[in-house]
């Protein structure tokens, strides 16, 4: 791929700068996987929703140094809350996990209405999503395409649950939320039976939200507020 | 709880009210279109089955409200979701393992229960409200007759006229087509019905014992004989299917302690 791309770019590839981008994109991958697992404390000091927003640097510009620096400080905050108990959701009853895609135009409307049910969205697949720790300097072909292939998303269905059941586990997850995402098919759990199959296996309680990324029009409010409220009522046993 | 409690089921098409004593029986009951203003209509048939039941509203001990204007009744208590009052509802009257069915205004809801009435697992429509009331709504519209002379026709039918499509705009448009080919408007609500109850019937695997509730079931009881029909189960229709929400949510009011969803 050099040749074609060099013609492209018109210049020569510099091989030390792009081990160079692939460390600091190793390193920022860390970073933001050691954010993102600083949640496995109860209470967990930021939610799904806060990532989302963070995820940003992770997601397009990793690989420079100010995406690094942008990690090492919102660590150094997190684990902070961390250090004085000072919880995302105060009085955090409910520790969930959301499969799938966020609905991006209703991050904040979720946020308020998890947080006002004490229950904290602690993890996902889609922050994760950015996580690639194979990453190697050395090799930055091999190892790019190694990360690369190896995406949650680009995973067989038996991987997928894997992969979930892992979450549940290490987050000590109560209950599950799958955002059945119309336009996204492949960042999508909600479909082929999956949450009945990890459901029987776990027990853990589930709903599967109808929505879209972007297409507010796949979302109905009214209809995923009972979906939540009717989760956590079945978490509290009513 | 001593006393009389009250459920108040807020629905987008028909407001609900039920009224249990303090042996829990349901003395008063109204229901009423939900209209525009949903605080009006939860006053109106709050009074109006309180009244039934000889009481007033300053006698209520407690109320619990549901359904989609479940924030819009200004003298309950607390509320709780549509999904646990058809469920306490349910396992209320029927005290075994059983699939609810529960056809509404806007969205239908499958609600699995098992024998000590703990929810296994619920289901509800998309957004769209295929196969719902809105659904049969419009169909009665499109075939110029009244949604209370659904059931008749139904009943009439010598054959079912088959739909392709759940979608409320596609079918409507399909009815045209069957009006021009000649198909009776009896053959064609059967065919409606039959929409209705395969759009359900694809959220989950029948068995075991099912109870139908919701407006539909209660205004059209030949769905649910087309439902037995067609599952090979046993299919319930209880007497005041309609009122399933509200009469769970007054069995919430009447315990000591409601937590629910808790945002009164």
């Amino acid at each position: 791929m050099v040749e074609p791309l060099e013609q492209i770019a018109g210049k020569k590839l510099d091989l030390d700068l792009l081990k160079q981008v692939v460390a600091n994109s190793k390193k920022t991958s860390q970073l933001w996987s050691q954010c993102l697992e600083i949640n496995m404390n109860q209470p967990a000091p930021w939610t799904f929703f806060d990532s989302c927003i963070h995820m940003g640097p992770a997601v397009v510009m990793r690989g420079m140094e100010s995406a690094n620096s942008y990690y090492v400080e919102l660590l150094k905050e997190l684990q902070e809350k961390v250090r004085s108990g000072a919880a995302a959701v105060d009085g955090e009853k409910h520790r969930l996990f959301w499969a799938g895609m966020p609905v991006w135009g209703k991050i904040g409307s979720m946020s308020k209405t998890f947080g006002s049910l004490k229950a904290n969205v602690v993890a996902s697949t889609y922050c994760s999503s950015w996580v690639f720790d194979d990453l190697d300097a050395e090799r930055p072909f091999e190892s790019m395409g190694k990360v690369y292939s190896e995406l949650y998303i680009a995973g067989s269905a038996e991987r997928k649950a894997r992969v979930l059941q892992q979450f549940f586990d290490q987050f000590k997850i109560d209950g599950v939320i799958y955002h059945d995402a119309w336009t996204c098919p492949f960042c999508n759990e909600s479909r082929y039976g999956m949450p009945v199959r990890l459901n029987a296996k776990n027990g853990l309680p589930y709903i599967v939200i109808d929505g879209d990324l972007n297409d507010l029009r796949c979302f109905s409010e009214e209809q995923s507020r009972t979906k939540i409220e009717a989760l956590m009522e079945e978490l509290e046993g009513i | 709880m001593d006393g009389v409690c009250l459920g108040v089921d807020v629905g987008s098409t028909y407001c609900k009210a039920a009224v249990l004593n303090d042996k829990r029986e349901l003395t008063g009951y109204h229901i009423v279109r939900s209209g525009v203003s949903f605080e009006q209509a939860a006053e109106v048939a709050a009074k109006t089955s309180l009244s039934m039941a000889g009481h007033a509203l300053a006698d209520v001990t407690a109320c619990v409200s549901t359904g989609y204007g479940r924030e819009n009744v200004p003298f309950r208590n607390n509320t709780i979701s549509e999904i646990s009052c058809h469920s306490k509802a349910a396992f209320a009257k029927y005290k075994s393992k059983l699939i609810l069915l529960d056809i509404g205004g806007q969205d239908n809801k499958v609600v699995q229960l098992d024998d000590k009435g703990k929810r296994v697992n619920f289901i509800m429509n998309r957004k769209c409200a295929a196969g719902t009331g809105a659904f049969l709504e419009e169909m009665a519209m499109r075939l110029g007759i009244r949604m209370d002379d659904m059931d008749r026709y139904a009943r009439a039918a010598d054959k079912i006229v088959e739909l392709g499509s759940f979608c409320t705009v596609f079918a409507g448009t399909e009815i045209l087509g069957k009006i021009r080919e000649g198909e009776t408007v009896s053959n064609l609500v059967k065919g409606v019905f039959y929409s209705v109850i395969k759009r359900i019937s694809a959220m989950a695997k029948l068995e075991g014992k099912v109870v139908m509730t919701g407006g539909v079931a209660a205004n059209n009881p030949y769905i649910v004989e087309m439902m037995r029909e067609m599952a090979g189960c046993e299919v319930l229709l209880p007497t005041h299917p309609q009122l399933f929400g509200a009469i769970g949510a007054a069995l919430y009011a009447s315990e000591p302690v409601t937590s629910g969803s808790g945002r009164s």
